[in-house]
C-alpha cells in the first residue's frame, strides 16, 4: 500500500511539476478569440479534430491552431479586444487563459508573418508571441513579428514597448521600443536597429486588410476577382 | 442612432442643465461624465443678451491655485472649450470665465466667483481599470458592413460576478434578438446571417446586462452601416469616408438689455481617405462685425500619423508657457517624424478695429491727454486729434524643431515673434512686438510612470515700435555723455543683431535683464506607482515675462507644488492631497512680498456599484505679506494682506431602483474668506443643491431639482432658492422629443424660467427643432425670451 501510495504521489508530483513547466498541459479549453474576417484560404484545428474551414465569427480555444494559405489573411479578436492579423502562408497556435479579469495570451508563431496590436490591459494581462528564437512580451500596442527563411525572427515595433528574449544558445533579453526593429537570431543574439522605410511599409502594408475587387467581364458571365489591397 | 444618440445627448443636456444652472448661465460637459485623461467639451450657454467679443476660461487643476486659460470658441450665447486629455486630472477641475462684451465691459461668470470660490466644478472620474466593463469585439462603432458580413460578439471577461449572464438581453433597431445568443465561456455572440431585418444605412444595437435578482445593471450601445455588396465595393475602392452636418440656427432674444436677432449656421466635414484624416469647420453668424473680433469661424484640419496641417482658426499647442489656449487665424503645420519634429504657426491673433478721430486739436491748444495723438494734418486740418483708441492687426509666428517622439524623451526649442502692424490703423498708438525664445525637454520612464518635463522662457517686449529702432545719432548722444560706458560701435552692433528679431529702442524690456524679470520656468516630476501619484512641480515667472501667445500667465511668482493622489482598496477609494507654497515679489518692484499657502485634501469613494458615490473635498487658502497691521506708512497699510480662505465641498450621486430607476445627486459647498486686516473683504458662500432624474421608460423621464444659494460679502447678503421641475417626452417612435421644464426662484433673486422645447426627425437624417424661454421676472424688470429654431441635417 505504502508503494502504492508513493507511487501515486510521484505521479501527481510530475504532473504538478510539467504543469508549471508548460502552464498549456493544465490550460483549460478556454474559448480565447474569435475570427472577425477571413480572406481567401484559411483553415483551423483543435487538438482533437482535423483542419477545418475556418469562417468568421469562428472561435478559437486554447491550444486550436490557425493557418493561412498563399494571399490570405485571417482577423481574429482576443476575448480583451486585442488583435492579431495573421498574413498569408502563417501558421499560430494559441495558447489562453483567463486570470481573475485578465487574459493570459500566449501566440506561438511557427512560421509566416503576424500583426498585434494590443488592446489597453489591465495588471491580470499578458500577451506574448513565442516563435521558434524568441519569446516577446508585449506591453503595448503595435508591431509586427515574422519567421524570416533563415531561422530568424523579425520584431518591427511600431508603438509602445516590447521585451525580447532570445531562446538561443547566447540566450540575450532586451527591450524594443517603437520605431525599433529587431532581429533574433538562432543563436540568441539580438540585433536592434532603427526601423528602415522599407521595414516600416511593411508593417503598414501587413496592418491592411481591406479586400479589393476587380470585376471581369466576359461573354460567358462576370467574374470578380478578389484581393487584398495591400497586394 | 445617430437621432438615438442625439436624443441621448439632448437628454444628457438638460440633465446637466437641471442640476448645472447658475444664476446667469448653464453649463454642460461632452460626455457628460468627465473621466481622467480623457479629452472632453465645455459647454456654457449665457443666459444674458450681451453680444460676447471674447470670452476666456479660466480652470484650475487640484493641487494649483493657479487658473490657466484657454480662450474659448463663442457660438452666439454659448461659450465653448475643449479641454485636452492631458489636463483632465481627478478629482475636479475649478472654472470661471471671463468675457469682454462690444462694449468692452468684463463680465465673470459665475458672478462674483473669485470672492465667493463659487466656481463651476467638474467632477473627473477615475478610471478604473475597464473592470466590470464588457468589451465590444464586433461589430466596431459605425462599422460599415454587408448584411451577410455582420455578426455580434461580445466578451464578458472583465464583467462582474453579481452579474447575471443568461438574463443579457440584445436589441438590434429594438426588435429582441436574445434568444439568438450563444454563450461560449466568456465570449457571447450571434453568428452570421441570423438577420433579416437589418436596415440599409444606419443601425444600431443594445446589450442590457441584469444581475442574479434580475435588476438592471448596465446597458450598451453602439451602431454599425448595413450597405449592399456594391457600395462596400465601391467604399474600399474609394476608402474615403465622408460625415458631418448642417445645422442652421435662428433666434430672437428680448432681454432687458434688448431685442436682437440671430441667425447662425454650421457646418462640420469629416472625411478620411485612408489614414489620412481631415475635418472642415464653417460657423457664420449675422453678429459678425468689422468693429470687434471675429465672432464667423472658419477651420480646415488634415492630418496623419506623422503630419498635420491647420488653416484657418485653430487653437496651436506649443510649451505652455510660450503658446497654448490661444485662437490663430492662420496656418499650422507639424512633421513628425519621431526622432526629428518641427511645428510652425503664422496667422494673426487680433484683427484690426479702426479707431475713432473724436475731435481736431490745434498745435497751440494741445492738451496732455494719453488719448491725443498726432494726426495727418493734411488729411484732417490740424496736427493732433483726440481718439478712440483702435487695435492694431496683431500677427504671430512660431516655431518649434523637437527631437525624440515624446514616449521616453523629447528635447525642444521654440522661437515665438508677435508684432501689431502699425500701419493696419489710423487712430491707435503704441504699436507693441514681442520676442519669446524658449527649451524644453521630457524624460519619460517605464512606460511614463516616471516622468520629468523641464520647459523655461526668456522674453522681451517692446510696447512701443512706432519710432523704429534707435538711431545712430541718439547711441552717439548716449555714448559721448558716457551714459552706459559702452563703445557707441559695440552699442551699433548689439542694435543690428538684436535689431533683426525686435524692434530695439528705449521702450524694450527687460531693462534689468541681470535680475531676470523676463524668465520664466517650470519644472515636474512625477511617478506613478502601485496606484500612488506623486507629483512635485517648481516655477518661476519673473514680473515682466510676456508671451503674445499666451496673455493670462499669472507672472511675478515663483514657488512649488505637492501633490499625491492614492488609489486604495481596488480602486475604491481616491485619497489626493496637495500643498503649494508660492510668493511674489521677485525683482522687488512692490513694496512688499505676499507669501500663498494653499493645501487641499480630496476623498471619493466608488465603493460598490449599488452604493452611492461619494467626494468630500477641504481646501485652505493662506495669503498673507510682510506688512505689520500697526504700520504707520501710508503706502505699506493699503497694500496690506493677510486673508484665509476655507472651502468645504461634498457631492455625491446614488442610482436607485425603487419601481423604477432614479438618478439622484446632493452636493453642498461651503467657502468662508475671512480678512484680518482693516479692510474686512471678509465673505461667505453656501449653496446646496439636491436634484432627481426619475426614467419611467425609455419614452418618459422626469426631473426635479432644488437648490438654496446664500452669499454675504462685506455685510451685504444676496440669497435665492429654486426649485426647478420638468420632464421629457418622446413620441412617434422616438421621432418627436419634447421636453419642457418650470424654474421657480425666490429669496433674492425673484424670477421664474419656463424651457419648452421640441424636436422632430422628418428623416434619418434632417430633423428640426424648436425651443422657447420665458423668463418672468419680478414686478420691476421687463420680462423676457428667446426663441430658437434649429435645422439640423446629418450627412
Amino acid at each position: 500500500m505504502k508503494i502504492m501510495n508513493k507511487l501515486l504521489l510521484s505521479t501527481f508530483s510530475v504532473f504538478i511539476l510539467m504543469g508549471s513547466m508548460n502552464p498549456g498541459l493544465l490550460y483549460k479549453s478556454y474559448t480565447a478569440a474569435i475570427v472577425t474576417k477571413v480572406i481567401q484560404d484559411v483553415k483551423h484545428k483543435s487538438s482533437d479534430s482535423d483542419w477545418m474551414e475556418t469562417k468568421v465569427a469562428t472561435q478559437l480555444k486554447t491550444k486550436d491552431l490557425l493557418s493561412t494559405g498563399k494571399r490570405s489573411v485571417a482577423v481574429l479578436k482576443f476575448l480583451d479586444g486585442s488583435i492579431l492579423r495573421v498574413r498569408e502562408n502563417t501558421t499560430i497556435m494559441i495558447f489562453a487563459d483567463k486570470k481573475d479579469k485578465g487574459l493570459i495570451k500566449n501566440t506561438k508563431l511557427e512560421n509566416g508573418k503576424i500583426v498585434f496590436e494590443v488592446n489597453k490591459q489591465s495588471d491580470d494581462d499578458s500577451f506574448i508571441i513565442t516563435t521558434p528564437t524568441a519569446v516577446a512580451t508585449i506591453r503595448g500596442t503595435s508591431g509586427l513579428v515574422e519567421t524570416l527563411d533563415n531561422g530568424s525572427t523579425l520584431l518591427i515595433v511600431e508603438t509602445g514597448v516590447v521585451e525580447i528574449e532570445s531562446t538561443g544558445e547566447n540566450k540575450e533579453t532586451k527591450s524594443v521600443e517603437a520605431g525599433t526593429a529587431s532581429i533574433i537570431n538562432p543563436d540568441g543574439s539580438i540585433v536592434s536597429t532603427e526601423s528602415t522605410e522599407e521595414q516600416k511599409k511593411s508593417f503598414q502594408n501587413a496592418s491592411k486588410t481591406n479586400e479589393r475587387v476587380i470585376q471581369i467581364q466576359t461573354n460567358r458571365g462576370n467574374f470578380k476577382l478578389y484581393y487584398l489591397d495591400s497586394e | 442612432m445617430k437621432y438615438l444618440l442625439s436624443f441621448a445627448g439632448f437628454v444628457l443636456l438638460f440633465y446637466q442643465i437641471g442640476f448645472a444652472q447658475f444664476d446667469n448661465f448653464n453649463f454642460s460637459t461632452n460626455p457628460s461624465e468627465v473621466y481622467e485623461n480623457t479629452a472632453f467639451t465645455l459647454s456654457v450657454e449665457l443666459l444674458q443678451g450681451e453680444q460676447v467679443e471674447q470670452a476666456v476660461l479660466f480652470y484650475r487643476l487640484f493641487g494649483t491655485s493657479e487658473f490657466l486659460p484657454i480662450e474659448m470658441i463663442i457660438k452666439g450665447n454659448t461659450l465653448i472649450s475643449h479641454f485636452e486629455a492631458k489636463n483632465v486630472i481627478p478629482p475636479s477641475i475649478e472654472c470661471y470665465i471671463k468675457t469682454i462684451n462690444v462694449s468692452g465691459i468684463e463680465n465673470i461668470f459665475p458672478t462674483l466667483a473669485l470672492e465667493t470660490m463659487n466656481f463651476i466644478r467638474i467632477d473627473v472620474k477615475k478610471k478604473i481599470d475597464q473592470s466590470g466593463e464588457i468589451i465590444i469585439l464586433n461589430p466596431t462603432q459605425d462599422e460599415i458592413l454587408t448584411k451577410d458580413e455582420f455578426f455580434l460578439a461580445f466578451s464578458i471577461l472583465r464583467l462582474s460576478e453579481r452579474t447575471d449572464i443568461t438574463k443579457t438581453k440584445v436589441l438590434i433597431n429594438d426588435s429582441d434578438f436574445s434568444s439568438l445568443l450563444q454563450i461560449s465561456d466568456d465570449l457571447i455572440f450571434i453568428p452570421q446571417n441570423s438577420f433579416i431585418e437589418l436596415n440599409t444605412g444606419a443601425n444600431f444595437f443594445k446589450i442590457l446586462l441584469f444581475d442574479n435578482d434580475g435588476k438592471l445593471v448596465r446597458q450598451y450601445s453602439s451602431s454599425f452601416q448595413i450597405v449592399t455588396r456594391e457600395q462596400k465595393e465601391e467604399f474600399e475602392k474609394l476608402k474615403l469616408a465622408l460625415n458631418g452636418s448642417v445645422e442652421i440656427n435662428l433666434a430672437n432674444e428680448n432681454l432687458r438689455s434688448g431685442n436682437a436677432n440671430y441667425n447662425r449656421a454650421n457646418v462640420i466635414l469629416n472625411g478620411n481617405y485612408g489614414s489620412i484624416f481631415s475635418t472642415a469647420n464653417f460657423y457664420v453668424t449675422n453678429e459678425e462685425k468689422s468693429n470687434i473680433q471675429p465672432q464667423n469661424r472658419f477651420g480646415f484640419q488634415v492630418y496623419n500619423d506623422w503630419f498635420k496641417l491647420n488653416l484657418g482658426d485653430h487653437f496651436p499647442v506649443y510649451p505652455s508657457l510660450i503658446l497654448s489656449g490661444k485662437r490663430v487665424r492662420g496656418i499650422s503645420s507639424s512633421l513628425m517624424f519621431g526622432f526629428f519634429n518641427i511645428q510652425t504657426t503664422y496667422g494673426e491673433i487680433t484683427r484690426k478695429i479702426e479707431g475713432d478721430l473724436l475731435s481736431v486739436i490745434k498745435r497751440d491748444t494741445v492738451v496732455l491727454d494719453p488719448n491725443l495723438i498726432p494726426i495727418d494734418s493734411s488729411k484732417y486740418g490740424q496736427p493732433f486729434g483726440l481718439v478712440r483708441f483702435g487695435t492694431f492687426t496683431r500677427k504671430l509666428f512660431a516655431l518649434r524643431p523637437s527631437f525624440g517622439s515624446g514616449e521616453n524623451f523629447q528635447l525642444g526649442f521654440t522661437y515665438l515673434h508677435s508684432r501689431d502692424d502699425e500701419k493696419s490703423v489710423e487712430f491707435s498708438a503704441k504699436p507693441k512686438e514681442n520676442l519669446v525664445l524658449g527649451t524644453d525637454i521630457f524624460f519619460g520612464f517605464d512606460q511614463k510612470r516616471i516622468q520629468f518635463n523641464f520647459q523655461t522662457a526668456f522674453s522681451l517686449m517692446n510696447k512701443d515700435i512706432a519710432s523704429g529702432n534707435i538711431t545712430d545719432a541718439t547711441l552717439d548722444s548716449l555714448a559721448k555723455n558716457d551714459k552706459l560706458g559702452i563703445d557707441p560701435d559695440i552699442l551699433r552692433k548689439l542694435r543690428d543683431i538684436m535689431g533683426s528679431f525686435i524692434t530695439v529702442n528705449q521702450h524694450l524690456s527687460p531693462l534689468n535683464p541681470q535680475e531676470l524679470p523676463t524668465l520664466a520656468a517650470e519644472g515636474n516630476f512625477s511617478i506613478n506607482y502601485f496606484g500612488n501619484y506623486l507629483k512635485g512641480t517648481y516655477l518661476y515667472r519673473g514680473n515682466d515675462y510676456t508671451s503674445f501667445g499666451q496673455n493670462y500667465l499669472r507672472t511675478d511668482i515663483k514657488g512649488f507644488q505637492f501633490l499625491d493622489r492614492i488609489s486604495l482598496f481596488e480602486n475604491r477609494v481616491f485619497l489626493s492631497v496637495s500643498y503649494e507654497r508660492l510668493n511674489d515679489n521677485l525683482q522687488n518692484t512692490k513694496i512688499t512680498t505676499t507669501t500663498f499657502n494653499n493645501y487641499e485634501g480630496s476623498l471619493s469613494l466608488y465603493l460598490r456599484r449599488d452604493f452611492p458615490v461619494v467626494n468630500f473635498s477641504y481646501s485652505n487658502y493662506d495669503t498673507k505679506n510682510d506688512i505689520e497691521p500697526n504700520t504707520l506708512d501710508s503706502i505699506k497699510i493699503v497694500n496690506i494682506v493677510n486673508d484665509n480662505i476655507k472651502v468645504i465641498n461634498f457631492s455625491s450621486s446614488y442610482d436607485l431602483d425603487f419601481y423604477i430607476k432614479h438618478r439622484l445627486t446632493i452636493s453642498y459647498l461651503n467657502s468662508t474668506k475671512k480678512d484680518f486686516t482693516y479692510k474686512d473683504f471678509s465673505s461667505s458662500f453656501n449653496t446646496f443643491n439636491f436634484s432627481a432624474q426619475n426614467i419611467w421608460s425609455s419614452e418618459l423621464i422626469s426631473f426635479f431639482s432644488t437648490n438654496f444659494s446664500s452669499s454675504k460679502i462685506k455685510n451685504r447678503n444676496f440669497d435665492y432658492f429654486s426649485i426647478t421641475l420638468g420632464g421629457r417626452l418622446n413620441l412617434l417612435e422616438n421621432k418627436l422629443n419634447n421636453s419642457a421644464s418650470i424654474s421657480i426662484f425666490t429669496g433674492d433673486l425673484k424670477r421664474n424660467v419656463l424651457d419648452l422645447s421640441s424636436r422632430y426627425r422628418f428623416l434619418n437624417n434632417l430633423s428640426a427643432g424648436l425651443s422657447l424661454r420665458f423668463i418672468l421676472n419680478d414686478s420691476n424688470i421687463k420680462n423676457e425670451s428667446i426663441i430658437n429654431f434649429a435645422l439640423r441635417y446629418e450627412i
